[in-house]
């Protein structure tokens, strides 16, 4: 069984649904990012102006708020309309007890020198006096105009100041002198470490010489720090500020500290300070940064998804496949024992079950063709041993009975019989049978005989099958029950020469297969019994004569040898007669030859009969007889040929010609083996001999 | 599991290699060196400082008693040549002065220091020298400005006294201000030479009441020594006594005017912070706190029935009461 794992299905749908749920999530990710990017920058670019403005707003309102607590002591009564005014300093001081950054308060006059100071670090009562005529707030607010100067610088240059300057009218409307306020710019740059902007954001201020004079994460401004050295984007940008003031400028670059940054900067019309807000990229855009995260997140959270997904459908599918596979192999391999047991409530389910009837189907009609298989098998094993075993002997009897043993064994049956038929007649006397009773299966042929069976296998040479209980007959052989028997024709050349009835203790056992096949058999039955025949015939041409039925000379001959052989060895005994009869010349003349010939065929049956089995007799020449008695001295065998003459002596030979009988005489002539013979034509010569003197001496008699 | 177990070990990796880039220095190690008397304040406005910038697990902070000779100083430069310290903070001109004389190849960050120009110790506030930057208190720049208001809160004084230490630059500076204003303002300046605290404490013991309507304490080690010996004459014989600093006031001085010393030492710190962050003191320039604050002792003042102007009162940034 396959795992899962190596499920070709499994790994193609894993890929596609990955390669769908990443593309999708990619997809809308890509979209989200950029919209959130977009929305980063945009939302940035709104927060850092509302930023901007706000410190901008911070900025001119605590200026402004400076600007009117000037306004407010340049209006006290009385003031400078008598000159210099102690009371007019207090006010001064008022303004630095209320704005602890202003760290000088200064009153010009018309001429642009100072008359009174105020101030945190100078003396006042022995102050040496400046002339301001040339400074540009001075010759602003002389002409009438509330002025902020540029930024200037205190202390060696390293204290950033910023001057306003205001003027002062006196009653009747005219300028009397110009009100100056020196304010420290670390104020501005307080405000600015207080901004807290975003978690990352902060701001700082450059004067018109792009010098970064306030910086929000700095406490200490430094001299060198101007927008080239922070970037050189931002320098190109500050130089578009402050050539269009009162404009918001978007710029990104890469701060001294390395980070990627994004800023928004804005000249401020009447200060002219590039105010710059500045947030870190990483911060903007958190949210693109989060999307791109919950991606990575979501895209793992989906390739674990798709795999239980696919892991489920696998299970769905997948290995429902697998199993019909499995299946399918295990069908090739001829094993139909396996059914798929799928329960999917679909069609998988429904092709499991057809491949499961499939199956069934495949395992009956493969089962049939085993059957069939091995019954032809099973034929074509009975038809060679059958024939092996009918070609074993050339004696008729011997291969009917062969055949018979080979069928019963073979095919497991109770019994058989075989009769033949010669000459319009049944043998039934010389009937072959095996494996039952003789009596059993003679009137089992009576019943046979008697419902005409033979008669229509006779006469249509086909078998003829009988169950006994239809029948009603009841025969039983040993402790089984003979419960069907067929008769099969045993036909050579079309004719038929015999009959095999074959008994079974099972009904309905012949059936068509078993019954044709059996057929078959017969027929090669059928050859071999017409061969044995045969041979029989030959044999019988070849060694006994065709007239008297007796043993040829030729074969006599050989029998002798064989026998004086045997005496030679052995030492045994032996005796030789030759029998001629009588005047058998005359018989001959005056009969006819016909006569003569029965008149052997008679004497030789009689020989036959009076001699024992073991005895040889054959013809020697015409008249001549011979008898080879092994075993046997020749006193014995003087008694049994004496006992010979005088039966023939008695005996009246039938004949076809008038009187109708006749009597003859023979003479014998007998020898016996002796030590001395070496040769069998000795013995021979010797019973010739005394043939010869049995003849001489008067015949009919019986010569040593 | 094989794949969970991978990017478990990528995301370790990961976390490792952004965690190396965060790993934590080491301690650093700042010496500051100061009188034990007068300067606390510095000393509490730069650990204030290292609070606020979250410092204080990252720096080692050691404290060393400079005494008030230039022997003592010269002592202490000494083992700090021979120590492991990172940075050191001077507080005052003659402990700043002998340290960069001697100490050599550590960055000093000095606070305290009323003119450091003056002093040699920078040409000018942009360009410190090599290896030493700081924090000037404009103690000698007020110095006119604070006799004035003094002056302006004791209208009745024609005469008063104030010592100095010869050994001190700022000290001869100051005194030669101080005569230059007090001429001006029309009051007689008695300048008492003090090489230590004995020489103050013989000079106290001569004074007789009604000898000086006040006392002028130009900021020196070895005359803040004896600062409660002072507090203590100018109690027994009504003398108001004008310092630099605001925390005087709690000690006795009826009025002073000068930048806030806590001001002045966590001004030092940033200092320190960008040292330490890799600047050099080079480029730093000399750092000028603009804070400048007025406290009057009114309680004293009332109690020895002085009237101090209203106005004057109004324009402090705390009376003590």
């Amino acid at each position: 069984m396959k795992n899962i794992r190596e499920s070709k299905i499994a790994k193609k749908l894993f890929l596609i649904m990955l390669l769908v749920c990443l593309s999708s999530v990619t997809i809308l990710s890509f979209i989200q990012s950029y919209s959130s990017y977009e929305d980063g920058k945009r939302v940035a670019e709104n927060y850092q102006r509302e930023v901007l403005d706000a410190i901008v707003k911070e900025i001119k309102d605590h200026q402004f708020l400076i600007q009117k607590l000037m306004e407010l002591s340049s209006h006290s009564r009385g003031v400078l309309e008598d000159g210099i005014n102690e009371k007019f300093r207090f006010y001064l001081w008022k303004i630095m007890k209320h704005q602890p950054y202003v760290f000088e308060v200064v009153v010009v006059d018309t001429t642009g020198r100072e008359i009174l100071v105020a101030s945190k670090i100078r003396t006042e009562n022995v102050v040496d006096y400046q002339d301001l005529a040339k400074e540009d707030f001075f010759q602003q607010s002389i002409a009438g105009k509330v002025y902020y100067s540029n930024i200037r610088y205190e202390f060696d240059a390293t204290k950033p100041y910023f001057v306003i300057s205001v003027p002062v009218y006196k009653f009747d409307g005219t300028i009397n002198a110009v009100l100056i306020s020196k304010i420290w710019f670390s104020e501005i740059q307080k405000s600015l470490s207080q901004k807290k902007i975003g978690t990352t954001g902060y701001a700082f201020i450059l004067d018109v010489n792009k010098r970064v004079i306030a910086h929000q994460k700095l406490d200490v401004v430094f001299k060198y720090t101007t927008a080239g050295n922070i970037s050189q984007e931002l320098d190109s940008f500050v130089d578009k500020a402050i050539k269009n003031p009162g404009h918001y400028f978007q710029v990104s670059y890469v701060d001294s500290e390395n980070n990627s940054v994004f800023a928004t900067l804005k000249n401020l019309k009447e200060l002219n300070w590039i105010v710059v807000v500045v947030q870190k990229k990483s911060e903007i855009f958190i949210g693109t940064l989060r999307t791109i995260t919950s991606f990575l997140a979501i895209s793992g959270i989906v390739v674990l998804m798709v795999f239980f997904v696919v892991r489920k459908l696998s299970a769905n599918f997948s290995l429902p496949i697998i199993k019909l596979n499995d299946l399918a192999e295990k069908i090739s391999n001829g094993d139909f024992s396996t059914k798929i047991n799928i329960k999917t409530k679909d069609e998988i389910e429904e092709l499991a079950n057809n491949f499961n009837e499939m199956t069934e189907k495949l395992k009956k009609s493969y089962d049939e063709m085993e059957g069939k298989i091995q019954e032809r098998t099973k034929e074509l094993l009975l038809l060679y041993s059958f024939t092996s075993a009918i070609s074993r002997s050339l004696r008729v009897h011997e291969t009917l009975k062969s055949a018979g043993d080979e069928l019963v064994a073979v095919l497991e049956l109770e019994g058989y019989t075989g009769v033949l038929y010669k000459d319009g007649i049944w043998d039934i006397d010389n009937a072959v049978y095996g494996f039952i009773e003789e009596e059993k299966y003679k009137s089992l042929w009576d019943e046979v005989v008697k419902r005409g069976i033979v008669l229509h296998i006779l006469s249509h040479h086909v078998p003829y099958v009988m169950n006994l209980s239809v029948e009603k007959i009841e025969i039983s052989n040993g402790n089984n029950q003979i419960k069907s028997i067929a008769i099969f024709p045993i036909l050579y050349q079309g004719n038929l020469i015999g009959v095999m009835l074959l008994y079974s203790s099972y009904e309905n056992f012949f059936q068509s297969g078993i019954l044709s096949s059996i057929e078959t058999c017969m027929i090669q039955l059928g050859v071999a019994i017409a061969n044995a025949e045969r041979y029989e015939y030959t044999e019988n041409l070849s060694f006994k004569d065709p007239l008297t039925k007796l043993f040829n000379r030729r074969y006599f001959e050989t029998k002798l040898e064989q026998e004086f052989a045997r005496c030679e060895r052995y030492n045994r005994e032996l005796s030789l007669s030759m029998i001629d009869i009588d005047f058998f010349k005359k018989i001959n003349d005056t009969y006819g030859h016909q006569v003569g010939d029965e008149i052997l065929k008679q004497l030789a049956q009689i020989i036959l009969k009076s001699i024992r089995k073991s005895d040889i007799a054959g013809r020697y020449g015409g008249e001549e007889f011979i008898v080879l008695m092994p075993e046997t001295s020749p006193k014995k065998a003087y008694i049994a040929l004496e006992r010979l003459r005088k039966i023939v002596e008695g005996h009246a030979f039938a004949i076809d010609v008038p009187p109708g009988y006749l009597h003859i005489t023979i003479s014998i002539g007998l020898a016996g083996y002796v030590q001395s013979m070496t040769k069998k034509e000795e013995l021979i010569e010797l019973a010739d001999k005394a043939l010869y003197t049995a003849k001489n001496s008067g015949r009919n008699r019986v010569c040593l | 599991m094989a794949i969970i177990k991978k990017v478990f070990l990528v995301a370790l990796a990961f976390l490792l290699i952004c965690c190396s880039k965060k790993s934590i220095t080491d301690k650093r190690k700042i010496l500051v060196v100061m009188p034990k008397n007068g300067y606390e304040e510095v000393l509490n406005g730069f650990k204030e400082a290292i609070y606020e910038e979250g410092m204080n697990d990252k720096v080692d902070l050691i404290i060393q008693n400079s005494g008030i000779t230039k022997d003592d100083f010269v002592a202490i430069s000494k083992i700090i040549n021979s120590s492991d310290v990172d940075i050191i903070v001077t507080v005052t001109t003659p402990v700043t002065l002998a340290l960069y004389e001697n100490v050599k190849n550590k960055p000093i960050v000095f606070s305290a220091v009323g003119d450091p120009i003056s002093a040699g110790l920078a040409k000018d506030l942009k360009n410190s020298k090599k290896n030493i930057t700081g924090v000037t208190n404009l103690s000698r720049m007020l110095t006119k400005k604070r006799m004035e208001v003094f002056k302006n809160a004791f209208p009745f004084m024609k005469k008063i006294i104030t010592f100095y230490n010869p050994e001190n630059v700022f000290s001869l500076l100051a005194v030669k201000d101080l005569s230059e204003i007090s001429e001006k303002l029309n009051i007689k300046l008695e300048k008492v030479e003090c090489l230590n605290t004995d020489n103050i404490l013989a000079t106290l013991k001569n004074i007789k009441k009604g000898s000086y309507d006040g006392v002028f304490i130009i900021p020196d080690p070895v005359v803040l020594s004896a600062f409660t010996d002072i507090i203590n004459i100018s109690n027994e014989f009504s003398m108001p006594v004008c310092v630099h600093e605001e925390s005087y006031i709690s000690k006795g001085a009826t009025i002073s005017y000068g930048i806030d010393l806590k001001e002045v030492g966590k001004h030092s710190f940033a200092l320190v912070k960008l040292i330490l962050q890799g600047s050099s003191p080079e480029q730093l320039p000399i750092f000028v706190p603009e804070k400048i604050s007025l406290v009057v002792n009114n309680r004293w003042a009332k109690e020895k029935g002085y009237k101090v102007p209203n106005e004057l009162l109004y324009l402090a940034d705390r009376v003590v009461e």
